[in-house]
């Protein structure tokens, strides 16, 4: 395990919290640190398959984006875990969790795990970015499970804090989860929406950020610099937490909180762009870059999977 | 114009429960009603519009009408993406309400001009742009809003334009003939400049003693001049307050296009050109040949070349 989550550098913030949002596997029946394990385990069955899965389809569409697919895979599979979807389009007014996933341009992911979830055949996998095939590059609209269309950075916390808002105001239960990336929050108009979110309490709000650390030119601290990133979230008023964004005990843990909550939270997800394959790991040249056919082979078994 | 607007939306607001009005921190002394009358239906988003435009989509998502009310480029510039991206693409039903069509904001200047809006909104493929040119239009085009509940554009004047129709169960979003009875020379107008394309056509037919019809058309909709004996005209000129490119004028010209209808066609719009001067919008008006004595100049010219055979 790694580091505490760094909620509560702000003591005024941590006062406000009630009931406080520790780690609740400290405070957990056997019965429920079955049912956490459990989950857990089906996260990570989830991502091993979908990683075996973006390999091949990023090569084999010669599409670019296969490190943040990667790094964003784990928190993706722990919350189609965790988190009651429906498995196809959603029907406005209904009152389960509805994601959206604003890092559109790892598509490849969201799809892998979306196909394993049963949301459409396996066989689109195979199609991904071909001529006339049901699947693209960017998060789609219209394909079962997909709530919303992204592709340019900075629409998605947005949309949901509008999701969040009348959530709130008709007094629906469920969640309204984000994924983004962490180059996205250079974008102005997320940070608009964390003024609102926070303004209105949506406190059903929860943002994932895939915390890679890669941007298009490489570090985010040198391109334009976000941390202190959790200090940044509380003064906009929000809670910020710290995760292993590659850790599903962690990730299905703080998905599976029932704390009552106070503001809109934020999980600052700890990820490597490329992770699970050793030689794409930490590069920028895989932002880019398809594996070739003796890459994929080298790729593929490194997850154990020969096929 | 808006005052018209939110009583509209008022009424439309108690017959059904799924509106609902944004505003980006304007509309003092005209939103408060509706915010008093509907708290859970409204929702100032802050002077932050991308954001307002995205969580509109988000809401509209919901199963709501929303209206999003601001200012000249505000509400649509501003947001461009997240009108084309968040809203059309997903064919949600939000309205993006601009006050101050044209030069309207005229002292205020070029930022505060709204005179691109129209071309960079009707080419967002599901965008219908509205722009009524009196109150009774402004009621008309709530009603089709509220039918459609699809993405829309209403172009809304500042306030104070006086009221072009004279029987409000004339009026519709479709083109509306509010003088003139001839079928060869059509003047057609987009928006309140239609108050002064009325003025400039009374001094016009009275010194060429020519029959001109003047049509409103509020609604920049699919085949939106079909039906209306417009296209079987032999001159047209239209007038907008805009720039030429891909406005009002273009509108029509494509459809002529489609129509396979090759009519002589003058587009009157702007100068294309930054607003340097200073001054309202009757003397910025004036500057661009829009003002009723030009306009009627213009028409003159055009269809008194025309007079014998009209």
């Amino acid at each position: 395990m790694h580091d505490e989550p760094t909620l509560f550098r702000n003591a005024a913030l941590h006062s406000k919290l009630v009931p406080t949002m520790e780690k609740q596997t400290e405070r957990l029946t056997s019965v429920e640190k079955s049912r956490l394990g459990n989950l857990a385990a089906a996260a990570q069955d989830l991502a091993a398959k979908a990683r075996v899965d973006v390999l091949k389809m990023i090569s084999s569409a010669k599409a670019a984006h296969v490190g943040s697919s990667l790094s964003v895979i784990d928190i993706l599979a722990s919350a189609y875990s965790v988190y009651a979807f429906e498995p196809s389009t959603p029907t406005p007014g209904h009152s389960q969790t509805r994601l959206v996933f604003s890092k559109g341009h790892a598509a490849a992911a969201l799809y892998a795990v979306l196909a394993h979830k049963g949301a459409f055949p396996l066989s689109w996998l195979e199609r991904y970015c071909a001529n006339g095939a049901e699947l693209g590059g960017h998060a789609t609209h219209g394909i079962p499970g997909v709530e919303f269309s992204s592709g340019s950075l900075g629409h998605g916390l947005p949309y949901a804090v509008g999701l969040a808002l009348m959530k709130k105001r008709s007094g629906q239960a469920g969640k309204t989860v984000v994924v983004m990336s962490d180059g996205e929050l250079n974008e102005g108009s997320n940070w608009e929406a964390l003024l609102l979110a926070a303004h209105h309490e949506l406190t059903s709000l929860e943002i994932f950020v895939d915390r890679n650390r890669q941007q298009s030119f490489g570090d985010t601290e040198t391109t334009l610099a976000l941390e202190p990133l959790d200090r940044k979230f509380e003064a906009f008023g929000w809670h910020a937490a710290a995760l292993d964004g590659h850790s599903h005990e962690e990730l299905c843990d703080f998905m599976s909180s029932q704390a009552t909550r106070a503001r809109p939270t934020v999980a600052i997800c700890r990820t490597v762009k490329g992770k699970g394959v050793s030689f794409m790991e930490d590069d920028t040249v895989w932002h880019y870059r398809p594996p070739n056919p003796e890459e994929l082979a080298r790729a593929l078994a490194e997850q154990g999977s020969t096929s | 114009m808006r005052l018209q607007f939110i009583e509209s939306l008022i009424s439309l607001s108690e017959a059904r429960d799924d509106t609902f009005l944004m505003v980006g921190d304007l509309g003092f002394g005209v939103v408060e009603k509706f915010a008093n009358r509907f708290p859970d239906r409204f929702l100032n988003a802050g002077v932050a519009e991308q954001n307002m435009l995205g969580t509109a989509a988000g809401i509209a998502s919901t199963g709501n009408l929303v209206f999003v009310y601001s200012i000249a480029n505000f509400p649509s510039l501003r947001a461009l993406e997240q009108i084309r991206n968040d809203i059309c693409y997903h064919g949600l039903p939000v309205v993006v309400v601009s006050v101050g069509a044209g030069l309207g904001y005229g002292t205020l200047g070029y930022s505060h001009h709204a005179v691109e809006d129209i071309s960079v909104m009707r080419s967002i493929p599901g965008m219908t742009v509205y722009s009524p040119a009196d109150d009774i239009e402004v009621q008309a085009c709530l009603d089709d809003i509220a039918v459609h509940r699809m993405p829309s554009y209403l172009r809304l004047g500042k306030g104070g334009e006086p009221t072009l129709h004279a029987d409000p169960l004339l009026s519709r979003v479709t083109p509306v003939r509010l003088s003139g009875s001839s079928s060869s020379n059509v003047v057609l107008s987009h928006g309140a400049i239609g108050h002064q394309v009325a003025q400039a056509l009374d001094s016009v037919r009275e010194k060429l003693r020519i029959e001109i019809s003047h049509y409103s058309v509020p609604r920049l909709g699919p085949k939106g001049l079909e039906g209306t004996g417009i296209l079987h005209a032999n001159r047209i000129l239209t007038v907008e307050e805009h720039t030429r490119r891909g406005g009002f004028g273009s509108y029509v010209l494509e459809h002529l296009s489609d129509a396979d209808q090759h009519i002589p066609s003058k587009v009157v719009g702007l100068r294309e050109t930054h607003t340097k001067e200073v001054g309202d919008r009757d003397y910025l008006l004036g500057l661009n040949g829009l003002d009723p004595s030009l306009l009627a100049q213009q028409i003159e010219a055009y269809f008194g070349l025309r007079d014998g055979r009209s």
